[in-house]
C-alpha cells in the first residue's frame, strides 16, 4: 500500500495547473539551508506542506561501483568523500570492515589513536551540526563560536595527518602515523575549554524564545516512525530508542572507556538538539580517558600481516623481502579470503555500515555502503507534511544530513 | 519491530540516560503560564552578556591573509616535492612507479629510460594538480622517501589542469648544499628513532 503522504514515482509528470490550491515548491538543490544538494518537492496548501518528496542524487559519484575497480587501499581516501564533515569515521568504518574480512588484530596504540580520531571527528561533526542548524534558524553568533571551536579540532587533525577535511588518517590494519609531540597537549588544552564553550552555546540557545519556538514540538518523530524508517544515531535516540552501536556491539576500545548515551523520548527538534549537546560532552569524556591509555601502549602502529599489509617504512627500506612484498601489495593489492562481511559503526550521524563481498580477488566483488543520512533524508517524506515552510529548514537542520553521504 | 520488543532485547548495558527536558504543557492554562514566563524571562540578556564577554576579551583571531599567513604543520599535505640524497646529491627517485600505480586520481605521470651506465633514469615526472586529491598515498608507498608533500598550498592557476614538473619539485642543489632540504614527517615517513631497531635477519616474509 502506498502511503497517502508519499508521491508516486514519476512525479515529474505532475500536472502543474491543477484546480486546487496546491502550489508545488522546489526547495533546493541550491537553497543555502538545503545542506548541500537536497532537492525537496513540496506540495503546499498556503504555507502548509501537504506532500514532500526529497529528491536525491545531485552529488552521486557512484562510489560503490568505483570500489569494484580499486584495490582496497585505494578505496580508502574515497570514503573520505562520503561524510566529509567527519571523514575519519568513514575511513574507520571501511578499514574495520576489511580488517574483519582479513581477521586482523590491530595494535593497541593504533586502536587508541583511532579512537581519538573518531571522537574528535564526532565533536567536529556535532559542532558543525550545531553551527549550521543555528545559522539556519538565525542564531549567527552560535555559528561563529562553534566554528571557532571546530577550527581548533581541524588544526589538531591537520597537524596529525596533514589535511583538514579529507583526512585519510586511518589505514587497513592500523594508522599510518604516530601522534605528533604536541597532539596530547593541544587536545588537553581543547578539552579544558570545551565544557565552557558548550555552556556558552547552551546559554545562548537553551532558553532562547525563538530557538524554543522553532524547536519544540516541531518535527516530532515517534518511536515507531523512527524504527520503521531506519533512523539511527541521534535521530533514533532522540525518539526514545536506546540504541548505540558503541554500546550494543562495542568495537575498538569502546568497551574499555566509560561513557553514557543520552536518550530522549520527546522526538522533536529540541530533543535532538539536546542529545547532540550531551553527546559532545560524552565525547570529551571519552577523549579524556584515552589520553592516559595512549601512554600505556607500545609503539606499533600497523598490524603484522605480511600477506596483506606492507611492512613499516623501515622494513621496506632495509629488508629485501619486505620491499618485494610491498611492491606486490601496491601494484596488485591485497587479496582477502573469499567471504562477505557487514560491519556497522556508529558514525556521528548514525549507523555507518560497509558490506564487502570478496571473491578472493584484489578488488571487492561488491561493496555496499549503508549511510545513515540517506535514511534520514527518506523520513522527510513522512515528517514534513503538516508542517509549515519555516519548519522545513529547522527539520532539515536537525536531521543532520550530509549529501556526500546520501548520494555517495 | 515495536519498541516493547526492542526494549526486551538481551543486552547487559544500561548506560543510557534521559536528557533533561521539561515536559511540554498540554493544558491551555499551563500553556498560558509558559507564555507569560517566557515573555518576562531575561534570557536574551544572557545571550547579550555571552557575546559581550567574548567581545571584551579581545581574543581576536583575525589573520589578514595575504599579508600574514598561519604556520603550516610539518605534516601538511600540499604540493609535492622530490628530495635528493643528503650525501651525494643524487635524486632519490629510482623510477619504480609505485606512486604512479597507487595514485587514486591517476595524476602522476613519469617517463624513465635506461641510461648509458645501465641505470634507470627518470626523465620526466609530472603531477597534474588539477586532479590530485592530496591523499598522501604517493609519499606513503615511496620506498625511497623520494616523493613527499611540501607546505606550498597556494596553487591557484588560470588553467584547470595545472601541472608541476620534475624541476619544480626537485630540491635545487644550492638548497641541498646549504642543508635547507627537509625530511617530511607526515605520511610515509620513517618512525623517528626506528634506525635503532634495524634488524639484520629477514622478517617473516
Amino acid at each position: 500500500m502506498q502511503d497517502t503522504n508519499r508521491l508516486r514515482p514519476f512525479f515529474e509528470n505532475i500536472a502543474f495547473d491543477r484546480d486546487d490550491n496546491e502550489v508545488i515548491l522546489n526547495f533546493g538543490p541550491q537553497h543555502p539551508s538545503a545542506h548541500g544538494q537536497l532537492r525537496l518537492m513540496l506540495h503546499l496548501q498556503q504555507e502548509q506542506i501537504v506532500k514532500a518528496h526529497p529528491d536525491v542524487g545531485y552529488l552521486h559519484r557512484g562510489m560503490e561501483k568505483m570500489a569494484e575497480n580499486m584495490i582496497y587501499n585505494e578505496f580508502l581516501p574515497t570514503t573520505d568523500r562520503m561524510d566529509y564533515i567527519a571523514s575519519s569515521s568513514n575511513n574507520y568504518g571501511f578499514a574495520l570492515a576489511v580488517e574483519k574480512l582479513l581477521d586482523l588484530e590491530v595494535p593497541r596504540r593504533a586502536k587508541v589513536i583511532r579512537m581519538m580520531l573518531l571522537e574528535t571527528n564526532r565533536l567536529m561533526s556535532h559542532l558543525f551540526w550545531l553551527a549550521t542548524t543555528a545559522l539556519d534558524i538565525g542564531a549567527m553568533t552560535v555559528f561563529l563560536y562553534a566554528f571557532r571551536e571546530r577550527e581548533y579540532l581541524m588544526d589538531l587533525i591537520e597537524d596529525y595527518c596533514g589535511a583538514r577535511l579529507t583526512h585519510a588518517a586511518i589505514r587497513i590494519g592500523g594508522v599510518p602515523l604516530d601522534l605528533q609531540d604536541t597532539f596530547i597537549a593541544d587536545l588537553k588544552k581543547f578539552l579544558e575549554k570545551l565544557p565552557a564553550n558548550i555552556k556558552d552555546y547552551e546559554d545562548l540557545l537553551d532558553t532562547n524564545r525563538i530557538w524554543l519556538m522553532r524547536m519544540e514540538n516541531v518535527g516530532v518523530i515517534s518511536t515507531d516512525m523512527a524504527l520503521s524508517w531506519g533512523c539511527t544515531g541521534p535521530m533514533l535516540r532522540a525518539s526514545g530508542v536506546e540504541w548505540d552501536i558503541r554500546k550494543e556491539e562495542p568495537y575498538e576500545l569502546y568497551d574499555e572507556v566509560d561513557f553514557d548515551i543520552p536518550v530522549s523520548d520527546k522526538g522533536d527538534n529540541y530533543a535532538r538538539y539536546k542529545v547532540y549537546m550531551e553527546e559532545m560532552r560524552q565525547s570529551a569524556r571519552i577523549l579524556d580517558q584515552l589520553i592516559p591509555m595512549y601512554y600505556e601502549t607500545t609503539p606499533e602502529l600497523m598490524a603484522h600481516a605480511p600477506k596483506y599489509i606492507s611492512g613499516s617504512k623501515l622494513d621496506i627500506m632495509t629488508q629485501n623481502y619486505s620491499l618485494m612484498q610491498h611492491f606486490v601489495l601496491v601494484t596488485q593489492g591485497m587479496r582477502p579470503p573469499v567471504g562477505e562481511v557487514y560491519v556497522a559503526t556508529e558514525s556521528p550521524k548514525g549507523e555507518l555500515g560497509f558490506y564487502i563481498n570478496s571473491q578472493g580477488g584484489p578488488y571487492p566483488y561488491k561493496l555496499k555502503l549503508r549511510a545513515p543520512s540517506f535514511w534520514h533524508t527518506g523520513i522527510l517524506t513522512d515528517l514534513l507534511p503538516g508542517h509549515y515552510i519555516p519548519d522545513v529548514v529547522s527539520i532539515i537542520g536537525t536531521t543532520n544530513i550530509v549529501f556526500g553521504e546520501v548520494d555517495r | 519491530m515495536s519498541i516493547e520488543e526492542f526494549k526486551d532485547r538481551n543486552v547487559g548495558v544500561s548506560n543510557y540516560y534521559q536528557v533533561d527536558i521539561e515536559d511540554y504543557p498540554t493544558q491551555p492554562w499551563d500553556k498560558f503560564k509558559r507564555v507569560v514566563k517566557r515573555t518576562f524571562r531575561l534570557e536574551l540578556f544572557v545571550g547579550l552578556w555571552v557575546v559581550m564577554r567574548e567581545m571584551i576579551k579581545f581574543d581576536i583571531h583575525t589573520v589578514s591573509y595575504p599579508a600574514e599567513k598561519l604556520p603550516i604543520g610539518p605534516r601538511y599535505r600540499a604540493i609535492h616535492k622530490l628530495l635528493r640524497l643528503w650525501e651525494s646529491g643524487y635524486e632519490r627517485c629510482i623510477g619504480c612507479g609505485l606512486c604512479e600505480k597507487i595514485c587514486i586520481s591517476n595524476c602522476i605521470r613519469m617517463e624513465t629510460k635506461i641510461d648509458e651506465k645501465s641505470r634507470k633514469e627518470v626523465t620526466e615526472y609530472s603531477i597534474n594538480l588539477g586532479r590530485c586529491i592530496f591523499c598522501g598515498y604517493c609519499a606513503e608507498v615511496c620506498p625511497e622517501l623520494a616523493i613527499v608533500h611540501g607546505g606550498r598550498y597556494e596553487n591557484a592557476s588560470d588553467q584547470r589542469a595545472h601541472f608541476v614538473i620534475k624541476d619544480d619539485m626537485l630540491t635545487p642543489m644550492d638548497e641541498l648544499l646549504t642543508k635547507q632540504q627537509q625530511e617530511f614527517p607526515g605520511f610515509g615517513a620513517v618512525i623517528p628513532g626506528s634506525d635503532k631497531s634495524v634488524k639484520k635477519t629477514p622478517l617473516a616474509y
